[in-house]
């Protein structure tokens, strides 16, 4: 078990590979009461088309990961929910576009629902007609998530911008493909992408680091598991250019929402990826909020209200810059978007060092959180990214980062969705 | 001199503060505090723009603050909150401890108020706010169900009047009543001042009395839980939206709020009903019958409300509804394994004991002695939970009376 203190952020976590290839990390919490554990797999929306080492290929309906996810809490006699439920502890999974975590907390010694969580995340045992039951139950929140204008506005922005790319679909898929999965397929991805060697633990506790990886190891040595190959997403064709530049429909709403979103390169390097990523965060922050004294004027002329917002998104494959606000004037609002955007000519050194700052204070903040953490951890060990590292990087921008930053996205390519009152 | 109260922990990485003011819930006035909160979360004399108060936090490390107003029970809680990081992680001689407190004072001794009142064009921006907010909160039809059961139920009653009401009602308020409101708030209200984090008490209070001096005269603490009695005639209400989902809202008087003795049994009765994945609720109308996604039930602790939300197809409204009835009926019936009480007990239990973790459930627990003259603690309260037994359950659930069934209707199918 190897210890990784850092001084800067005072946190200190363990780490330790283990024999059948599962990566664990501790995360030591001195004086805390809950404990926060998340077993995660890098499958996630996007992973519809796998190939293996042979060059085999795999094709899998849109929301299996979802789906999957939905169904790794039935055994066949009971609900995994329960059981942790009974031990006196909260779980809970989630799918994003590039993984699935499940996850528990408790106040209680965690050995047994630590147990538990690798016991029924490493065993996938389903019924076909358990299989059609769920199908009802996810229909109802895809519908859930159709409602809400929040969501559905992303949902129609990813399929706007993107012809081939997976983002087009939502992460639970449709009503279609969810009605046409198969316990079959279910089953296939499930042997493809739940082997130890491909999956990360993460544990955030204030428990004894030592006494916790002795629970796991033991868990683990008496499993086995057969051999996986290893599968990557298939490339596929993506063109640059967004699919469609104007999108509107109309809901059960009050004030129209806008969201302009530009579609940029993917960026392969992921230290590369990580810095660019703060660099957009950077100019945004700039100049898309009360640091800008222009932010004021959009809100008194109702370009924008306090809903405004924007996200940044990139991947070794796409990237995405998006711009979010309700407005009664959504062509006002594209225009001085793209105009801000336009104009950005210098960076103001002061501003870059107070971001700087800031983020700091915030990355400290962001430790307390025990989920915050583990998720974060997850992701950047997927992704290949050391933890500190990832926030470090923030030290070494420079304004000429950000301007090189600027000057990659292009203004031209860009979608429009718009949601209008019925 | 205020009401101070520190809690020393070494555990956080931030010191927190929390200065509270108590009012009495007046219907009138509730939206004006909600537009008084704004605008003391958006400027003051000295930090008269969005971009003087940004360059200021990030100057204190990313530190945060917020004013909310918030309805607790019968009466209404200003609460002006900021976040710092500890100064050890910082190398230079900042006291970000001092710092916090001066920003405090800014804020709330200092605001851009003069003879004519607060600046015009703050107080018209947080109108506008407030107006934007309700639209966004009628727009997403489950949160809109809820308030709207919440409003019609508590039409006269302080369930009612903390939802955020009307937009032509916030067009109608004037500047002088938030002026007025904000001066009661600054003399007569009950402050209590909670400061939490690896933080000395001498030095805190110190601050305190050179930074946040109330001239309070306003000592006794207000009455802030009631209970709430059922007056509605129609108990079978709905309306239309165009939506493909519906939404169920159901309202029960339950009679009991944390200030009653059987405050704890009611808790785990709302356990076993509604807030588990073992719950009845969850397992029949979800598990059974893959009727919704999600369903749950919830207390309004200083209200004695019980509250059940879902949302279904429009053909499976009435069926959910029935299915929601039995499971109530079986609570009173006691038709529910033993086994569950003792699950309930643990999650119960587990979730107070990680009150400790987290700065505003200490906040909560620490701010609710005070209004209840208690002395709970997490230990004191998981004793409570632990001495109920099934039949204490039973009882409970026996008092508990629907008062208000609302649908929102999904239009297109109906």
């Amino acid at each position: 078990m190897k210890k990784i203190t850092n001084h800067r952020f005072k946190e200190t976590y363990f780490e330790e590979t283990l024999d059948n290839g599962l990566h664990v990390v501790l995360w030591n919490k001195p004086h805390y009461e809950k404990s926060f554990f998340m077993m995660a797999t890098p499958l996630g929306a996007l992973d519809l088309h796998q190939v293996d080492e042979n060059g085999k290929l795999y094709e899998f309906s849109s929301g299996i990961a979802h789906f999957l996810e939905h169904k790794m809490f039935e055994k066949p006699d009971h609900d995994v929910m329960d059981e942790f439920t009974a031990m006196g502890a909260n779980c809970n999974a989630f799918t994003s576009y590039t993984e699935t975590a499940y996850y528990f907390s408790t106040s209680e010694d965690p050995q047994e629902p630590l147990n538990l969580l690798m016991d029924f995340v490493q065993e996938l045992d389903i019924s076909e007609e358990s299989v059609e039951k769920e199908k009802g139950i996810i229909i109802q929140e895809l519908e859930m998530y159709q409602q809400m204008s929040e969501s559905r506005i992303i949902n129609e922005t990813m399929s706007s911008l993107f012809e081939e790319h997976p983002l087009k679909y939502d992460i639970g898929g449709d009503t279609q493909s969810v009605s046409h999965t198969t316990k079959e397929e279910l089953e296939r991805c499930y042997a493809l992408n739940y082997h130890p060697s491909k999956m990360i633990l993460v544990g955030v506790s204030g428990k004894d680091p030592e006494v916790l990886m002795e629970i796991i190891r033991k868990n683990q040595e008496k499993k086995s598991f057969p051999p996986v190959s290893s599968v990557e997403r298939k490339p596929f064709h993506e063109k640059n250019e967004v699919l469609k530049k104007e999108h509107e429909f109309k809901m059960d709403i009050s004030i129209p929402k806008v969201n302009i979103a530009f579609k940029c390169a993917g960026i392969e390097d992921v230290e590369l990826r990580n810095k660019k990523e703060w660099c957009f965060k950077m100019l945004f922050d700039m100049y898309f909020s009360s640091l800008n004294v222009e932010y004021q004027t959009w809100l008194d002329d109702k370009i924008i209200n306090n809903s405004f917002s924007y996200e940044i998104d990139f991947g070794k494959d796409y990237g995405i810059l998006m711009f979010y606000s309700e407005s009664e004037q959504p062509e006002v609002f594209q225009e001085t978007v793209l105009k801000r955007l336009n104009t950005i000519e210098n960076i103001d050194d002061a501003i870059l060092e107070q971001l700087k700052r800031r983020y700091f204070g915030l990355s400290i903040n962001a430790l307390t959180s025990e989920r915050q953490v583990a998720i974060t951890y997850m992701r950047n060990y997927f992704a290949n990214l050391d933890f500190f590292a990832s926030i470090d990087v923030i030290e070494t921008i420079t304004k000429e980062d950000l301007l090189k930053a600027l000057k990659e996205i292009d203004l031209d390519n860009f979608a429009k969705i718009v949601i209008r009152p019925n | 001199m205020s009401n101070v109260k520190v809690i020393h922990d070494t555990k956080f990485k931030n010191i927190f503060i929390s200065v509270r003011f108590l009012s009495d819930l007046k219907q009138e006035s509730v939206l004006a505090k909600y537009i008084l909160a704004n605008i003391l979360n958006e400027s003051c004399k000295k930090y008269p723009t969005k971009q003087s108060v940004t360059d200021l936090l990030d100057q204190m490390y990313g530190a945060v603050y917020n004013a909310s107003s918030n309805i607790v029970g019968s009466a209404q809680v200003m609460a002006c909150k900021s976040k710092v990081i500890h100064p050890t992680f910082i190398q230079n001689k900042m006291d970000l401890l001092e710092e916090q407190f001066k920003l405090l004072n800014a804020f709330l001794f200092h605001p851009l108020l003069d003879d004519k009142g607060f600046d015009e064009h703050v107080f018209e921006e947080s109108k506008r706010n407030l107006i934007d907010m309700i639209a966004r909160t009628n727009d997403d039809p489950s949160s809109y169900c809820m308030y709207q059961a919440m409003r019609i139920a508590g039409a006269t009653q302080p369930l009612g009047w903390g939802v955020f009401g009307d937009a032509k009602d916030v067009e109608k308020i004037s500047m002088q009543e938030v002026v007025n409101i904000y001066h009661q708030m600054m003399k007569e209200n009950r402050v209590d001042i909670l400061v939490l984090g690896d933080v000395e008490e001498d030095v805190v209070q110190e601050l305190v009395a050179k930074y946040l001096p109330f001239e309070s005269n306003h000592k006794e603490i207000l009455p802030v839980s009631y209970h709430f009695n059922d007056s509605i005639e129609d108990k079978e209400q709905f309306a239309y939206k165009d939506i493909s989902q519906s939404y169920i809202t159901n309202l029960y008087t339950s009679k009991v709020n944390n200030q009653d003795e059987d405050f704890a049994t009611i808790r785990i009765a709302n356990a076993i009903l509604g807030q588990l994945p073992t719950s009845l609720l969850f397992q029949e109308v979800r598990e059974k019958h893959s009727l919704c996604y999600s369903i749950y039930s919830a207390l309004f602790p200083y209200d004695g409300v019980l509250g059940i939300s879902t949302g279904v197809e429009m053909s499976n409204v009435d069926k959910a509804k029935t299915l929601i009835s039995e499971q109530i009926d079986r609570m009173k019936k006691g038709d529910f394994e033993d086994e569950m009480i003792t699950v309930a007990k643990k999650m119960i239990v587990n979730s107070l004991k990680s009150t400790g973790d987290d700065a505003d459930s200490i906040f909560a627990l620490a701010y609710r002695n005070i209004l209840f003259k208690r002395e709970d603690s997490v230990s004191s309260l998981i004793q409570e939970i632990q001495k109920v037994n099934k039949e204490d359950v039973v009882k409970v659930m026996n008092k508990v009376e629907l008062c208000l069934s609302y649908v929102v209707k999904a239009r297109e199918e109906a």
